[in-house]
């Protein structure tokens, strides 16, 4: 991060807290707005341009929609958001398929996106929705600025709903220890997702041994284990860099007291596809349920083979909406092929009525479910199908899998972080638990033995009632040795974008 | 039975119960006055009670309540560093049980390491490795220091911190040639077999009848004032050469060019220092350099952090050299060359007085001389040079010494040794490639193999 962005971002944190402590609503959210401009404006005032000119045209159309509510309206609208996004997003992938130096290729090379413009369109396209279906929705042209740029969220989600977010840019909130606390502890869990985590998978434990050099470096001869590890691995380098983004937005938001949608709840730990979907990316899974999918399958109903035609296209639009990408729209069509396979699972499984013991059936689902989601992201991250097919290809060979191609610190660090991500997981579960143990013998007021997870239990709560009473002394010592190696080193952080600003 | 769940909470009093060990008090909030202290009730310390209408007994409790904060949260990050501090040995110590030390050290080195010729030598990784281990110095009378002993399968040193030459005899009646100089010589780079003196050896025992023993006492960073001493300490103790090779000129530079003055040892400040028993102040952030805690933040972070490019390594204006001590190059270089003839001439009466050869030679540059450069020593060439006043230095004493070479007869200067050949030959800007040795030890038989050089 360099001086100017840490400038920017100390002016907009201003402009923020003071906006917020303003008794007056109107105040408050100039100054917000003035935050979010200034933050956007960072990536270039061109960038900005197009948001208040997105924002404009999209609050005319929601009048004019509220006005008189037509699917000509709403159609109007929808091309409109739609055309600005083809233009920046999609136009470019495709004149790049023309040969190098041709005119086609440079104009496609000089097409350059604005940050976040896939969220705040769809962010646009929701508002439109909502007003259509006759949603009680009716924002001032500065709330409605205001939701289509919100800093926090602008540059890659969550993609937040007006129904939501009005409210909350409405009503003055006081200084909420909650939320100081909670906003607080998300943002250092997102920066250790995002920044430690992330990158350590990312680029390895050595130089050219992580996850991209397995897909950028590597022109073939992928072993089977190779292309599974390169695949469970690339799906937790997303979870770890994009879960951590939204923990660190949705963190930053939390402190000034606004909540933003969730994009992720443990998803690894899904034990069927459809749940994996209400988990992963969950801000845009949900809005291709609640404007793709329902409206088209309800429309549909009558017919039984029309659901699984419009999930699969709905899964194949989600795989679009990331890129003009082939291996994008056949990681979606993948996922949307997996759902309806799990549906008609569902359908066989009662007419059979399988029966195995809960643990082991859930056990068996959840396995399968990690193992075809992690291999959906090898097409995710795949450079183009041919490298796709050629790493799926080792997969189904039996004779790949007595073949290693990678380095050997890769296996390790790759599976550790795998492993110690759900012993993790498992093991704060567990503390909870213990934690709820203790509390249910107090509650009832009685001497319980001196039970080893009772008494963890009361450790557990000690601390996590005394939180930033040790929280914050280790921060602040981790953070000043941290600073002190950098100073040393004359090193800086090897920030690598978030993935999904690309999108 | 009812009550308390555990013992040792029947026994606090509500105050003690609170973080703080203040108890809550619902009005406190209103009877502050002022937001931002209001706030601090709240957010820092929700236990504190300043239920009070006075004044000035709410300041004394607000300062209270606030130094029960900051000695909380201190003693806190006193007793989560020693924790963590505890952690890390542990981690540290598990470490070096499970890896293999030479996984730890080979490759973490200086750029040298990785100079393509290395990669196609079988040798060159063991030979790294042995050669941190090998570079412990111990104190030795009257030149400072030499390598402790240390027996490795290509590095040997013996307890008088001579390294090995393979093939020597040493017997009475052997052809003796002491060779003396700095690492150049010792051989960084080279293994035991690939040494200057080695080839010599080999050179030698090919030309002569009877046994040849060639003895190394070259060491790093010595001067030729240390290799004159060396010669000394020999003969003194009735081991004298047939012949006796000088080939140094870097360590008296770059003492120079350290200190400013000429005729002194290297890293003299630091010497100086250590015998005077002056230290330098250890300050708060030294200390927390020297735990394990940092060394693991500092492993960690090296890990997930590159390079400022902005901020690389300091400037040479940034460092304390001769010119930074505003001293001019060409006279502490005249000093330099002056110093370094009076040692020939004392060589020389020793060569006279004890009837052995000597002969001095100018070790070759990166920097100097017409070697068509192959890319990776352009990259060497270009860090040499980039310490302009290092650069300078080094220039105008080969200069000044190779100006009154023709009045000295057995000075020769080896910079244009290489000029010939295409191939790699450097491995930074001081050091060569065995196969360099070898053809620096073939010139300087070239020169030693004359009748006169023969016993006396």
């Amino acid at each position: 991060m360099m001086i100017q962005d840490i400038g920017t971002l100390s002016v907009v944190l201003l402009l923020t807290a003071v906006g917020w402590r303003l008794p007056s609503t109107k105040e408050r959210q100039i100054l917000f707005l003035a935050a979010s401009y200034l933050f956007y404006a960072h990536s270039g005032i061109g960038f900005l341009s197009i948001l208040i000119i997105s924002s404009l045209m999209n609050y005319i159309c929601g009048c004019a929609l509220r006005r008189k509510v037509t699917a000509s309206r709403l159609w109007i609208g929808i091309a409109l958001n739609l055309l600005p996004l083809a233009f920046f997003k999609y136009l470019p992938g495709l004149l790049e398929l023309g040969p190098a130096g041709s005119w086609q290729y440079d104009l496609g090379r000089q097409i350059i996106m604005p940050i976040g413009m896939s969220f705040w369109t769809f962010q646009g396209l929701s508002y439109l929705f909502d007003v259509y279906f006759e949603e009680d929705v009716d924002p001032s042209l500065l709330e409605f600025c205001l939701y289509m740029a919100f800093w926090p969220s602008v540059a890659s989600g969550p993609i937040c709903r007006l129904p939501s977010m009005l409210p909350q840019f409405r009503q003055v909130s006081p200084l909420n220890w909650d939320d100081l606390s909670v906003g607080s502890l998300r943002f250092i869990q997102g920066v250790m997702m995002k920044f430690v985590l992330a990158q350590i998978l990312g680029t390895g434990w050595l130089p050219g041994e992580g996850i991209t050099a397995g897909f950028d470096q590597m022109k073939g001869g992928w072993g089977g284990v190779d292309v599974w590890l390169l695949g469970i691995g690339y799906g937790f380098l997303l979870f770890f860099d994009f879960a951590g983004y939204s923990h660190m937005v949705i963190g930053i938001a939390r402190i000034f007291a606004i909540r933003l949608p969730e994009n992720f709840n443990r998803p690894f730990l899904s034990t069927t596809p459809s749940i994996f979907w209400t988990r992963w990316h969950m801000s845009l899974s949900f809005w291709i349920r609640d404007y793709v999918f329902n409206p088209i399958a309800t429309a549909g109903r009558r017919y039984s083979w029309w659901p699984p035609v419009v999930l699969i296209i709905s899964m194949t639009l989600f795989g679009l909406w990331h890129g003009a990408k082939w291996t994008f729209i056949v990681y979606g069509l993948y996922h949307g092929l997996v759902l309806v396979i799990h549906r008609l699972g569902q359908q066989m499984q009662r007419q059979f009525s399988v029966r195995l013991p809960r643990s082991v059936g859930a056990f068996l689902s959840w396995g399968a479910t990690f193992g075809l989601v992690s291999l959906g992201f090898i097409f995710f991250r795949a450079n183009d199908w041919t490298q796709a097919w050629a790493m799926l290809s080792a997969v189904f060979t039996p004779a790949a899998y007595g073949h290693f191609a990678m380095p050997r610190h890769f296996y390790t660090l790759t599976s550790t972080i795998a492993v110690g991500y759900f012993v993790v997981t498992a093991g704060y579960a567990l503390l909870l638990s213990w934690r709820a143990r203790y509390h249910e013998a107090m509650s009832k007021r009685r001497e319980p033995a001196a039970h080893f997870t009772l008494i963890l239990g009361a450790v557990v709560d000690f601390l996590t009632e005394r939180l930033w009473w040790w929280l914050a002394p280790a921060l602040s010592m981790l953070a000043f040795l941290v600073v002190l190696v950098m100073h040393t080193r004359r090193a800086v952080i090897a920030v690598t974008p978030a993935i999904y600003t690309l999108f | 039975m009812s009550g308390p769940p555990f013992a040792w909470q029947a026994n606090l009093t509500p105050m003690e119960r609170g973080a703080t060990g203040c108890s809550m008090s619902t009005e406190k909030h209103a009877m502050s006055r002022l937001p931002v202290l209001r706030h601090f009730y709240t957010v820092a310390d929700p236990f504190c009670d300043i239920s009070t209408q006075s004044l000035t007994l709410k300041m004394l409790l607000l300062s209270r309540c606030f130094y029960r904060v900051v000695a909380i949260l201190m003693l806190n990050t006193l007793i989560i560093f020693a924790c963590f501090e505890l952690a890390t040995r542990g981690v540290f110590k598990i470490a070096t049980v499970i890896s293999k030390p030479t996984e730890q050290l080979v490759g973490e080195g200086s750029p040298r390491e990785k100079v393509s010729y290395y990669s196609s030598e079988d040798w060159a990784k063991l030979y790294w490795y042995e050669f941190r281990l090998s570079r412990t110095q111990r104190y030795y009378p009257y030149v400072g220091w030499r390598r402790a002993p240390f027996k490795g399968k290509t590095i040997e040193i013996d307890q008088n911190g001579v390294r090995l030459t393979p093939g020597a005899d040493c017997s009475a009646k052997a052809f003796k040639v002491f060779t003396f100089g700095a690492s150049d010589m010792w051989g960084t780079g080279a293994p035991n077999w690939g040494t200057i003196p080695a080839n010599l050896q080999k050179g030698l025992a090919k030309l002569r009848q009877g046994p040849v023993c060639v003895m190394n006492f070259a060491e790093s960073a010595y001067v030729v004032m240390q290799d004159v001493i060396m010669l000394l300490m020999q003969l003194r103790s009735d081991n004298v050469p047939d012949v006796a090779l000088f080939y140094n000129i870097g360590g008296d530079i770059y003492a120079a060019y350290q200190s400013g003055r000429a005729g002194v040892v290297e890293n003299l400040d630091q010497m100086a220092a250590k015998f005077e028993g002056r230290r330098k102040p250890f300050t708060f952030v030294d200390w927390l350099r020297s735990t394990n805690s940092y060394m693991l933040i500092d492993y960690l972070v090296g890990k997930l952090t590159v390079a400022n490019p902005q901020q690389n390594e300091p400037t040479p204006r940034q460092l304390l050299t001769y010119e930074s001590m505003g001293i001019d190059v060409a006279t502490l270089s005249d000093l330099i060359a002056q110093d370094y003839l009076r040692n020939y001439k004392i060589v020389n009466t020793l060569a006279h007085e004890y009837g052995f050869k000597p002969f001095f030679f100018l070790p070759p540059n990166v920097s100097l001389g017409n070697k068509p450069l192959t890319s990776e020593e352009q990259a060497m060439k270009h860090e040499a040079e980039s310490d302009v006043a290092l650069y300078k230095l080094a220039t105008a004493v080969y200069q000044a010494i190779e100006r009154e070479s023709s009045q000295y007869q057995n000075l020769y200067s080896l910079v244009h040794i290489f000029d010939r050949y295409d191939s790699l030959m450097w491995i930074d800007g001081g050091h060569v490639t065995p196969s360099g040795n070898q053809v620096i030890a073939a010139s300087i038989l070239d020169r030693i193999q004359t009748p006169s050089s023969d016993k006396k």
